[in-house]
């Protein structure tokens, strides 16, 4: 069953992320549908960066490797915006599906991808290509290319209602909202959309009906830095108690 | 069905026709592809070539499972024919063999052989082995048995023994082996090719497979006869590694020598000729067939 097919069945649900492989045990051992191995998370783990960015493919792919084998259902891969071109995108997306994704995410950015709330965005021209190129790539019938657009705020709901209807033409399987308000988002399903619709996810997400499922963009990787935080400051009044003494 | 299926379907079938697989080790991805587009049925990633490659180091257990699996992967993803792999000693302990058999299944190898050197180990052929007790390898085997996905992974044992303790302790030992598991055997190093033929005698129904290494301990010996003999694979581990070597030495003494590479080129492929072999006209198709202008025939709202 793909992906897909399994949130038809069960709408609304939510799908984390992670980006290191403590989180992504533990949720793999969860009833979640899939995992999202993200770039930005994972650009913190690898890089001590948070920019996804500057994470190159080859180093994501090598990470993904590693998760993949750990991984009891489905595996969505960060492609950013293909890594370049549509030329990069295709290798891309070959080489992360031969990595163990089950699912392809590229977003409409502007390459190099970068982990912020009002991103650059691609020309659709350029996103169309990418898209092709990536279902081109893929070897596995049952892989999935996802579309994560990200410019909204920027290019407004029109042209996102544009890009949806291209998307699909040119093969996508769904489309992810991401840097939205409510009303751009609820504007969106009412205007039937020819793709499935996911929207990005964090707690003061207000929300709403209609939507395939929910794409989390690292709930537990925020709460384990507050953690960690706590933690250090523990050891930091700790190690100054005992100076003291 | 899928690439990786594929090329673990084929790898079987073939060795298990009666026909003897010969295969090159390919130190890297480039020299896999030449060995493809010579007609070679299947290709090997092994340590020997490896070491040699990525560190510029005798295969004596310095180069390590990432190098390794990483090599083989690049190999793999160059070619469109089976490629089996040196797993070396499986890498430490069951949980290591266990690792060892996952990741070398998903990045799409055909089978892997582990085998019973004391780690770090030496090149099969090398003066010094040691091996560890036969229960060592049983277990890793039955571990790596346990482990694979798809049955026609195959895996093979590796026995060092006949270096340390003699012809007939390795047969014992890869006895053992098969019963721990094992699809195909490999005793290595044997001397002669009375040893080859008591290897056969041995094993009448086992695949096997014979190392021909230049200057080793095996006498060289024609594919055809090694069939003859029972073996099912050959495999040349530092052909490719010593001709690299030598062209490239040749090439760098002609240079400091003349100044230039001019009395070199009749050894080196042409420029075009190379482009063409790596495929960059596909390339350049690929890049021009996602240009902005294509895809404008996708922008209809209808």
């Amino acid at each position: 069953m793909t992906l897909l097919t399994n949130l038809a069945t069960t709408p609304n649900r939510l799908i984390p992320a992670a980006g290191d492989g403590e989180t992504f045990s533990l949720l793999s051992q969860s009833a979640f549908p899939a995992i999202l191995l993200d770039g930005t998370l994972s650009a913190k783990t690898l890089l001590a960066q948070d920019n996804q960015g500057l994470l190159t493919e080859s180093e994501y792919a090598k990470f993904l490797r590693d998760m993949q084998l750990r991984k009891h259902g489905q595996l969505i891969a960060d492609l950013q915006s293909g890594f370049g071109s549509p030329l990069n995108t295709y290798y891309a997306a070959q080489d992360l599906e031969r990595s163990g994704a089950d699912i392809l995410l590229l977003n409409d950015q502007k390459y190099p991808s970068h982990s912020t709330n009002h991103p650059a965005t691609t020309s659709a021209e350029d996103l169309l290509g990418k898209a092709r190129a990536a279902q081109d790539a893929l070897e596995n019938p049952a892989t999935e290319l996802w579309i994560k657009l990200e410019g909204i705020k920027e290019y407004g709901v029109q042209e996102a209602q544009n890009r949806i209807t291209y998307l699909a033409n040119a093969g996508a399987d769904a489309i992810i909202i991401s840097h939205y308000q409510s009303e751009q988002l609820q504007a969106l399903l009412d205007g039937h959309s020819k793709l499935p619709l996911l929207a990005t996810w964090t707690p003061d997400t207000q929300p709403i009906t209609g939507l395939a499922g929910w794409l989390d963009t690292g709930y537990l990787a925020q709460q384990a830095q507050t953690a960690r935080q706590d933690a250090l400051n523990k050891l930091l009044e700790g190690a100054i108690q005992y100076a003291e003494k | 069905m899928l690439k990786n299926e594929r090329m673990r379907h084929q790898f079987k079938t073939e060795v298990m026709s009666g026909n003897i697989v010969k295969m090159m080790v390919a130190p890297d991805a480039l020299a896999a592809k030449i060995c493809q587009s010579c007609g070679a049925e299947a290709v090997f990633s092994a340590g020997y070539a490896t070491s040699a490659s990525t560190l510029a180091m005798p295969d004596r257990g310095i180069s390590d499972f990432g190098m390794a699996l990483e090599r083989c992967r690049e190999i793999v993803n160059a070619v469109d024919i089976p490629v089996f792999a040196d797993a070396d000693t499986g890498y430490g302990d069951l949980a290591n063999v266990k690792r060892t058999v996952e990741s070398y299944e998903a990045i799409g190898a055909a089978g892997i052989f582990i085998e019973d050197q004391v780690w770090p180990k030496r090149c099969g052929h090398m003066d010094g082995k040691k091996v560890e007790p036969t229960e060592v390898l049983v277990a890793k085997l039955r571990a790596a048995k346990a482990a694979r996905k798809h049955d026609d992974f195959l895996i093979m044992s590796r026995t060092d023994a006949r270096a340390v303790y003699g012809l007939d302790e390795a047969i014992s030992r890869s006895k053992q082996y098969h019963e721990a598991g094992a699809d195909l055997i490999f005793i290595e190093a044997p001397q002669s090719s009375e040893e080859l033929e008591t290897i056969h005698k041995a094993f009448p129904n086992t695949p096997m497979m014979a190392n021909m290494i230049e200057d080793g301990k095996t006498p060289l010996t024609k594919p055809e006869e090694l069939q003859k003999l029972g073996f099912n694979i050959v495999v040349y581990p530092n052909a490719m590694t010593y001709t690299q070597t030598y062209a490239e030495e040749q090439l760098i003494k002609t240079l400091q020598r003349d100044g230039t590479t001019k009395a070199y080129k009749d050894h080196m492929i042409t420029f075009p000729h190379f482009n063409e072999f790596v495929g960059l006209d596909k390339v350049n198709a690929r890049d021009a067939k996602y240009a902005p202008e294509k895809m404008t025939k996708y922008m209809t709202n209808a």
